[in-house]
């Protein structure tokens, strides 16, 4: 029987349709994966279930929970099926916990609340539950506030807030997107295993196809708030029938055409030795700080035309090393050259002159750029670096050509970055960091925050630019399948050290140590998966 | 939990109405500042002018405010009065932006000894009770509205630095200033290119909240004879000499606090009305 059944949803907000007449419906014990890029309604299809629509929305349709019609029942019966018949996860574990409260306490309250059960009764189902989201007592005592746990820990409990009432319905909403990809295997893996045990639907709401491939039973493809395709989830890999389906697979498994060869003879374009990075932590009472080492003697080396991929998880030191790199942190030790002069001991118009050799993109395309100012402005704002900076019409001319080189048009020079969607906004920041011509750029998990259909375009771009100009990247990311599809050789990252690097192809192969091991397997992947499964079909 | 904003409700609110607070506020101030504007080239009467045989009349239709003991016109000294407030006001809160703003500028972007230094030097300031300060410093220098300005405007150094402060080292960790470092900008001219711009609005509300609170403190010492020195006009003095003659002249004492409390009320309204319109937080918060 089935858990949830939705006929014909539609809703819109004034006059623009968010859902198009969407019907679905979950058996229990299933798990629904439900994918579709940003604003194609995935969210709000949730929201609708749980009756949180925005105000202004007017809603069309049916939905049966367990048999019973909840789409126009009151706002007061609607509490009694939050949290009791239908529980949710979201994506930022950071922000879904309420931090002045305990672990304990915030899973008990749903108890109580539903249950009318006093707060030791509550307090002991709140225990059950949290081991069985795998926070064991010894370890996770009740009494535990939210940020003394890990991202992954928060959203563990946040599922234990969700099914401490054994709902019929479970709605994760990206509830792995924020986590890195070992926290988010162990938390798909917990909630597959929660939705067998209990005979609960699963609502799996993502982006990710590769996410859904791995644990849905089903999955539903949702474009501009249509319900496109439902198939089994199997099918994901071996071929999905509508061709929006088959983009989007197409889009998240791309790998970009790269023709030029590394230079491997020439002298590196990047040289790391022995950088160390450490944060000043507070004094104990007795003895001496001992400050963090975010980065700990690392060192690498770049060759022109090459790209590089630096993974691993989150709080590894990825980043660190990169503004290390940048000579936007001043390291405690080692030498960062770029193409042989010394970043890390230039000052002033020296420094200047490096710089113009080595630029970055940053991940978040809405936070790159100063929301005053012109993409003009902001283009050109790396002409700063020039000795002889061009003059305004010069720069304008330069500006425009680069903006049509990162595929826009040149009248967005006119316009605020407000105006651009993440894409095209990656895109300008790309531009940003090519004006002075630098041999080597460095990407800060440049394609993190965009769609798989962008994301394929912008990795196009890079590599087109890559062929092009004969530029070098230090692409870090911590998304596997994506340093595979764009890098000659890949650095793998652990707590500030550099433990394994090696030819890519050769490396996702054959992974030597451990932690590559671990990463690997916790990865998600459409490729190696549809590999595999030829395997054993042959 | 079940909270979860809907993308799509944000995008649609529309975001540029203007709050009451400062369309009352608005109106308030601009009344205020008029009269200051109008006190300029006409008034009733001479503010100096003593009419003996007229004095202590009631509201009336030739005094509208009444007069006072001297036979001087009650509304023609509040109007030459308000330009004495908001002059004083105004060039107070420029003294405590234009140091403030600049020390915490400085101080977010250097850091270290140098951050340490201002934000210390502005906690001593803090610590010391502000109207001591002001009798001290008008002890010294004497009485006068120029000496009140300085008091004053000392005390709004400290405001701005730690509102300049604060904000800007969050703006210091956005990716576009660090963009704008690997674009070889210097701190100092990160800080005027970006920084300040994108902290003007809340600078702007700060200093409306500051104007309002220069008024009161610029009738405070006013009161006490350390503000502006006869003859010339001033809210607080009017205040001080009212007192014995509260009794059978009352509006000699309601009207220059009516004039303070409406320029107050003004200021504060739009303060609150400027933060709810320029300030996200609170934008989002409210809707």
């Amino acid at each position: 029987m089935s858990v949830l059944d939705i006929r014909d949803l539609s809703l819109s907000i004034g006059a623009t349709p968010i859902l198009k007449a969407v019907s679905l419906s979950v058996a229990s014990g299933e798990i629904l994966g439900l994918v579709g890029e940003s604003g194609s309604g995935k969210s709000m299809t949730a929201l609708a279930i749980l009756g949180l629509t925005p105000p202004r929305a007017t809603v069309s349709g049916e939905i049966r929970l367990n048999g019973q019609l909840i789409s126009n029942a009151s706002d007061t019966a609607l509490c009694q099926v939050r949290g009791r018949d239908v529980g949710v996860i979201f994506q930022e574990p950071m922000t879904a916990l309420n931090p002045v409260m305990t672990i304990g306490d915030q899973v008990a309250e749903t108890v109580r609340l539903h249950k009318g059960a006093s707060r030791k009764q509550a307090l002991t189902v709140a225990r059950a539950v949290l081991d069985r989201v795998g926070l064991p007592a010894e370890r996770f005592p009740l009494g535990r506030f939210p940020h003394e746990l890990s991202g992954g820990q928060r959203q563990r409990v946040a599922i234990a807030i969700a099914i401490a009432l054994t709902p019929k319905l479970l709605i994760a909403d990206e509830a792995t997107s924020a986590l890195d990809v070992i926290a988010q295997a162990q938390i798909l893996d917990l909630l597959k295993r929660l939705a067998r045990e209990d005979g609960m639907g699963l609502i799996l709401i993502a982006h990710d196809l590769a996410v859904v491939a791995d644990t849905a039973d089903r999955v539903a493809v949702m474009k501009d708030g249509e319900l496109v395709e439902q198939a089994p989830a199997v099918r994901i890999r071996s071929g999905l029938s509508h061709p929006y389906s088959q983009r989007l697979l197409a889009h998240a498994t791309h790998i970009p055409r790269r023709t030029r060869q590394p230079d491997l003879d020439a002298a590196p374009v990047l040289q790391v030795e022995g950088l160390v990075r450490e944060y000043p932590r507070p004094r104990p009472l007795f003895g001496k700080a001992v400050p963090f080492r975010a980065v700990d003697q690392v060192s690498l080396s770049i060759q022109p035309g090459e790209s590089v991929g630096l993974v691993g998880e989150s709080g590894c030191g990825k980043s660190t090393l990169l503004r290390a790199i940048l000579a936007l942190e001043t390291p405690q030790g080692g030498r960062v050259r770029v193409k042989g002069h010394d970043i890390t001991a230039a000052r002033g118009a020296a420094l200047k002159s490096i710089r113009r050799d080595i630029q970055v993109v940053f991940q978040d395309p809405y936070g790159s750029f100063d929301p005053r100012w012109k993409v003009s402005d902001l283009v050109a704002e790396n002409f700063h670096l020039l000795d002889a900076r061009p003059s305004p019409a010069e720069a304008r001319r330069r500006v425009d050509e680069m903006l049509e080189r990162v595929g826009l048009k040149s009248s967005a020079a006119d316009r605020y970055p407000h105006e651009f969607s993440g894409g095209q906004r990656q895109r300008i920041a790309i531009a940003r960091a090519l004006i002075t011509e630098p041999s080597i750029l460095c990407l800060d998990e440049p394609v993190s925050a965009l769609d798989v259909s962008i994301r394929a375009q912008i990795l196009d771009l890079l590599a087109d630019l890559s062929n092009r100009l004969g530029l070098s990247y230090l692409f870090v990311s911590h998304d596997l399948s994506v340093v595979r599809a764009v890098t000659d050789r890949v650095l793998v990252m652990q707590s500030g050290r550099i433990v394994e690097q090696g030819d890519t192809t050769a490396l996702f192969a054959a992974p030597s140590h451990p932690y590559t091991q671990k990463l690997l397997a916790a990865t998600p992947d459409l490729v190696r998966n549809s590999a595999l499964e030829k395997e054993i079909a042959g | 939990m079940t909270n979860a904003p809907a993308p799509v409700a944000l995008a649609a609110k529309p975001c540029s109405r203007w709050p009451l607070s400062l369309i009352v506020g608005g109106v308030l101030t601009a009344v205020v500042v008029l009269t200051a504007l109008i006190a300029f080239v006409w008034t009733p009467y001479d503010v100096e002018a003593q009419n003996i045989a007229a004095k202590l009349t009631a509201p009336s239709v030739i005094h509208p405010f009444g007069t006072d003991h001297f036979g001087r016109d009650v509304l023609s000294m509040i109007m030459v009065g308000a330009q004495n407030s908001l002059a004083v006001a105004l060039v107070a809160v420029g003294i405590g932006a234009g140091i403030g703003v600049p020390l915490g500028l400085t101080a977010a972007a250097r850091g270290g000894w140098v951050e340490d230094l201002v934000m210390r030097g502005n906690d001593l300031i803090f610590a010391f009770p502000a109207l001591l300060l002001a009798v001290m410093i008008t002890a010294v220098f004497g009485p006068g509205a120029i000496n009140a300005i300085i008091a004053i405007g000392l005390f709004n150094i400290p405001v701005f630095t730690r509102v300049a402060r604060g904000a800007a080292m969050g703006l210091w960790t956005r990716e576009y200033v660090l963009a704008a470092r690997t674009a070889g900008k210097s701190k100092a001219l990160i800080s005027i290119q970006h920084i300040l711009p994108n902290l003007m609005s809340l600078l702007v509300v700060q200093a409306a909240i500051q104007f309002a609170v220069g008024i009161v403190a610029e009738a405070g010492l006013s009161y006490v004879g350390l503000g502006a020195q006869p003859p010339m006009p001033s809210w607080g003095r009017m205040l001080a000499e009212a007192q014995t003659m509260i009794g059978f002249a009352p509006w000699l004492a309601i009207m220059p606090g009516l004039a303070i409390f409406i320029t107050v009320l003004g200021l504060s309204l739009t303060g609150d009305g400027l933060r709810d319109r320029l300030d996200p937080r609170v934008r989002e918060h409210r809707a």
